[in-house]
């Protein structure tokens, strides 16, 4: 049949050779397999930048994997378009690989790019170590040491083992590769996969070999800090981690700190805590926030242990009011570590910030006295002014005061105004609330199912979407907060890391709810209201619509921006006219430059074919007839009737045989388009298909392309391409007694003028349909629909729909404005539908 | 009264002598695990032994008793349940503690059906380890035992 066909395609030249027609028909199908496999890859290209785009608008974490993922992906197919019109075109567009080389080793490089490690000692003193040591002691230490050298307060003594040693230490025992490969290989949906990654990678970071040199350095140091104390001092060993306390990204207790650590001791505890930027609840925040994990590097403080009798943490302002004129104080006794860690109750002081420092209000929880006197909270609050004043911004401090009465800092950072609530006076209890009390330790409203976590196997079961419920706000809670949607907690106050890390994944947190673990039973569904401070059963509707939208995570983060950079060589089309002289491979910038192009050229490819062997110029045909729009249609190889004079150059659809193509048509011209103003070709597809990469779009640019709707047609194959310049949109199919085979894919760019318009039309098309049996996906305002292996009958009503839905969501432009005029033209075009498709034809496998 | 507690704070090790002499048994095949966790233990005053194997642990506990069992779950002869197992037939009073490198929560469960006291997972800060062993081998309370860790942080 089909060298019948081509027989006739033929025809029109002089008279051929069997063999001629039969190498003809080889080449012919070689083209036809190259331009299909051209288009699949071509919608691949464009679902990939539409989901990453998508991903970089909606602010849901993405991973430094999905990056790299995508980023392969899109090559791969760029290549493949390139490599199939290679074939198609015998190599006439060879500028098209220098471009690629150029743009994907430009992205390679974005993605591979490594952090800088500044060069320089290997351990410093806390003498040496000021702001401007930041990149070698991290942002904790090098605060301190700012304190310590130029603001001149009591800090502990001691040094920082910096981000070159740990560079040197993880080289010369080649441990990143393998870090990488396991975290590549991790499920960071399983939290057991997560766990055990967690504990294998620390595992051989706290096994590999210490450098000798390094090891004597780091001795050396502590026999000068035991020279200087005059005594073999006990050191706490905290992280220091570079990129750590920026002010809207903390960090906030999630690296090992090691009290008490003996000389012995320096060498095991410093790999632990190198170790410890891999901590399950690490990897799970750096995943959130947007942090690449490569880009985080342990620094590690040796301080001498402080006697602290009272210890605390201090506000130079409300985290609530920047404009506040008081000094937040939180203290107990004892040292630091349970203020931030969750457990402890503690006295609260409002302390003016003006000299002298008066105490303007006061709680006392922790015992019966105070935990320190009116004079030392006028000390502290002065510090805490001279530290806002010294680093230009409102800090949060953690501090102790020795046995001495002594004030010595032990870390001093940048205030988050994450929505950070300061503790108040409990309301009045109604009756309506099943549990109420405690502080708001992040603000919000959620509702899920409870699911109390006493032990690690507990923890494990962790239900995505439900509500934490903890005896204490430990901070290694924070490893499941990316998955609960409120946290509740018996103890613990607004200054713990675990309420931090609440805030900045703006997930609603109570603490200080006493006995929430036993009047709540797992699995009942709860609301959490943490503003208000109760918890209500069931899921309360009234209160959740209330909530406020969930803000963007990831936004300016590392992972962010690096995705923003690579899209700008993706993304961006500059290729928008193909009559101009500059559509040509050496204008193409990005890679949706060259899919534009490369699709543009297959498609005029395949329709010279024809020419190429001596017929007809153009190989397109024009539909004739009493139809509406312009339609071209070219025969990919037996979509017209036999016996078809081919020299005409119009087409009636009686003469065209093709399955997919008829399906359509029927659909398009079913109902009679009703919808002013006349349209002609350009108005109908500047509405419809309107692009959204380029608003700026000059429309007299647009108005002078002169796009045409093609049918690129078999018997059972349709390609319908309806393009508008830079931009198409696409019906395909594929029709035979071979289930595997049979699919009908359709893609729809919403572009129209407005976004929240443009979303009410892919919304409406999207559940018509759906309602039709389509797999709906949808990307921002791109919507693609699939239906496969189903039988040709099934898929021919399937077809309909589509052509229905070309032809008439024009009308929604007129109607998209208000929901009720949407709802009855939906009503109005389900009607129609009922009309045309008929629903008994049902797949039969 | 906040004074009263400065005394005890960061005097290093707790007081040999305040502790009442205890046994732990780590059983691990990871030797430098079991080396700096027995180093850190025993200045804490704490009596401990290390063993590397199912067969070793069982062999061990036949032998005398101990008081806590920290028992790894992926062990070279015999994985930890059976060892477990073992150990609860031997003698029945003997606390275990699982700390594993292999999260699952099946294995957890059954660890626990098995008469394990806990499970924790790798790796595991070495303070609130020792609160935990403390607890198990019934030196402090719980409540006393989170006093003595508050205090020491």
């Amino acid at each position: 049949m089909i060298i019948n066909a081509l027989k006739n395609f033929f025809c029109s030249n002089k008279e051929r050779s069997e063999t001629e027609i039969c190498s003809l028909r080889r080449s012919f199908q070689d083209h036809y397999k190259s331009f299909r496999s051209l288009l699949t890859a071509n919608n691949i290209a464009l679902e990939l930048m539409a989901e990453m785009d998508e991903t970089l608008r909606e602010g849901q974490p993405f991973s430094m994997a999905f990056v790299r993922g995508h980023c392969t992906a899109l090559t791969v197919n760029i290549y493949k378009m390139i490599q199939h019109l290679h074939e198609l075109s015998n190599g006439k567009y060879a500028g098209l690989a220098r471009v690629f080389d150029t743009v994907s080793e430009k992205i390679e490089g974005i993605i591979a790019r490594q952090p800088k490690i500044a060069k320089g000692e290997f351990v410093l003193s806390m003498a040496e170590v000021d702001i401007y040591s930041t990149d070698q002691a991290g942002g904790k230490m090098a605060n301190l040491g700012e304190i310590r050298n130029r603001v001149g307060l009591n800090v502990p003594d001691g040094f920082v083992i910096t981000a070159a040693a740990t560079k040197y230490f993880m080289d010369s025992n080649n441990l990143q590769d393998e870090i990488n490969r396991r975290l590549k290989l991790m499920d960071d949906g399983d939290l057991e996969d997560l766990y055990t990654t967690s504990a294998s990678i620390q595992q051989l970071i706290a096994n590999a070999h210490l450098p000798e040199d390094l090891e004597q350095l780091i001795n050396k140091q502590y026999e000068d800090l035991a020279l200087r104390s005059n005594s073999r001092v006990l050191v706490s060993m905290r992280s220091s981690a570079l990129g750590e306390d920026s002010s809207s990204i903390s960090f906030a207790g999630q690296y090992r700190t090691q009290l008490n650590v003996t000389d012995d001791m320096l060498g095991i505890t410093y790999k632990e805590i190198v170790a410890s930027k891999y901590k399950s609840q690490a990897i799970v925040y750096r995943m959130q926030r947007g942090f690449r994990h490569q880009d985080v590097v342990m620094c590690v403080g040796c301080l001498s242990m402080v006697d602290g009798v009272v210890s605390g943490v201090m506000y130079s302002r409300s985290p609530r009011d920047p404009r506040s004129e008081w000094v937040i104080i939180n203290a107990a006794p004892g040292l630091a570590g349970q203020v931030v860690d969750g457990r402890a109750m503690t006295d609260f002081f409002r302390v003016s910030r003006k000299s002298p420092f008066k105490v303007i209000s006061r709680e006392i929880r922790t015992h019966a006295s105070s935990t320190m006197s009116d004079s030392q909270a006028a000390e502290l609050a002065d510090i805490a002014v001279r530290l806002e004043e010294h680093f230009g911004a409102p800090q949060d401090i953690e501090w102790s005061i020795n046995d001495k009465g002594k004030i010595i800092i032990l870390q001093s950072r940048p205030l988050a105004h994450t929505a950070a609530v300061e503790e108040q006076p409990n309301n009045d209890e109604t009756a309506e609330s099943f549990l109420a009390g405690g502080v708001t330790a992040s603000t919000g409203v959620a509702s899920g199912i409870v699911h109390i976590v006493r032990s690690n196997i507990d923890l494990l079961q962790f239900p995505e979407g439900a509500v934490l419920v903890v005896a204490h706000p430990l901070p290694e809670w924070a490893t499941i907060l990316n998955r609960a949607v409120a946290v509740v907690s018996e103890t613990g106050h607004v200054t713990a890391h675990l309420a931090t890390v609440s805030r900045e994944f703006g997930i609603p947190a109570i603490f200080g709810i006493a006995h929430a673990t036993e009047k709540l039973k797992n699995g009942e569904t709860i609301t959490v209201d943490a503003l208000g401070r109760r918890i209500y059963e069931g899921q309360r509707d009234d209160l959740l619509k209330n909530a406020a939208p969930p803000s963007n995570l990831m936004a300016g983060s590392p992972v962010y921006k690096l995705l923003e950079e690579v899209l700008r060589l993706i993304t961006p089309l500059n290729l928008t006219n193909p009559a101009s002289p500059y559509f040509r491979p050496s204008s193409c910038e990005t890679f949706h430059d060259i899919t534009r192009f490369c699709h543009e050229k297959a498609v005029t490819e395949m329709f010279s074919f024809s020419s190429r062997y001596g017929f007809d110029e153009k190989g397109a045909k024009q539909l004739v007839g009493d139809i509406p729009l312009q339609w071209w249609v070219i025969n990919l190889d037996d979509g017209f009737r036999e016996g078809l004079d081919l020299k005409d150059k119009w087409i009636r659809i009686d003469d065209i045989v093709s399955l997919p193509m008829l399906a359509i048509w029927e659909g398009m011209t079913a109902v009679e388009w009703k919808g002013p103003p006349p349209v002609n070709f350009k108005g109908f597809g500047s509405v419809l298909f309107q692009s959204t990469m380029n608003p700026s779009l000059d429309p007299a640019v647009r108005s002078s392309m002169s796009s045409k709707s093609y049918f690129l047609i078999s018997r059972n194959f349709c390609n319908l391409s309806v393009r508008l310049g830079y931009h198409f949109s696409l019906a395909e199919a594929h029709l035979s007694d071979l289930l595997t085979e049979n699919y009908v894919s359709f893609k729809f760019n919403g572009g129209a003028a407005d976004e929240s318009r443009r979303f009410i039309r892919v919304n409406l098309i999207r559940e018509v349909l759906e309602q039709y049996d389509f797999r709906v996906e949808q990307k921002a305002d791109a919507l693609t629909a699939r239906i496969e292996k189903k039988s040709a009958p099934f898929l021919i009503e399937r077809l309909k729909v589509l052509g229905y839905l070309l032809i008439h969501t024009r009308q929604i432009d007129m109607v998209m404005g208000e929901q009720g005029m949407v709802d009855s033209y939906r009503k109005s075009l389900m009607a129609d539908l009922e009309k045309i498709v008929n629903p008994a034809k049902e797949n039969v496998t | 009264m906040a004074g009263t507690m400065s005394a005890q704070i960061n005097k290093d090790r707790i007081d040999a002598n305040t502790i009442p002499l205890s046994s732990i048994l780590v059983v691990d095949d990871e030797k430098e695990f079991i080396q700096t966790l027995l180093k850190r233990l025993r200045r804490r005053g704490l009596q401990c032994e290390g063993v590397f194997s199912g067969e070793e642990a069982i062999s061990k506990i036949s032998a005398r008793e101990f008081d806590v069992v920290l028992l790894d779950m992926k062990l070279p002869d015999m994985d930890g349940n059976s060892t477990l197992v073992e150990i609860k037939k031997i003698r029945p009073a003997t606390r275990v503690i699982i700390l594993t490198g292999h999260a699952s929560v099946n294995e957890g469960l059954e660890g626990i059906k098995n008469g394990a006291l806990d499970y924790l997972m790798k790796p595991v800060e070495f303070e609130s380890l020792f609160e935990k062993l403390l607890t198990a081998a019934g030196i402090t309370s719980c409540s006393q035992s989170s006093h003595v860790i508050d205090t020491r942080k």
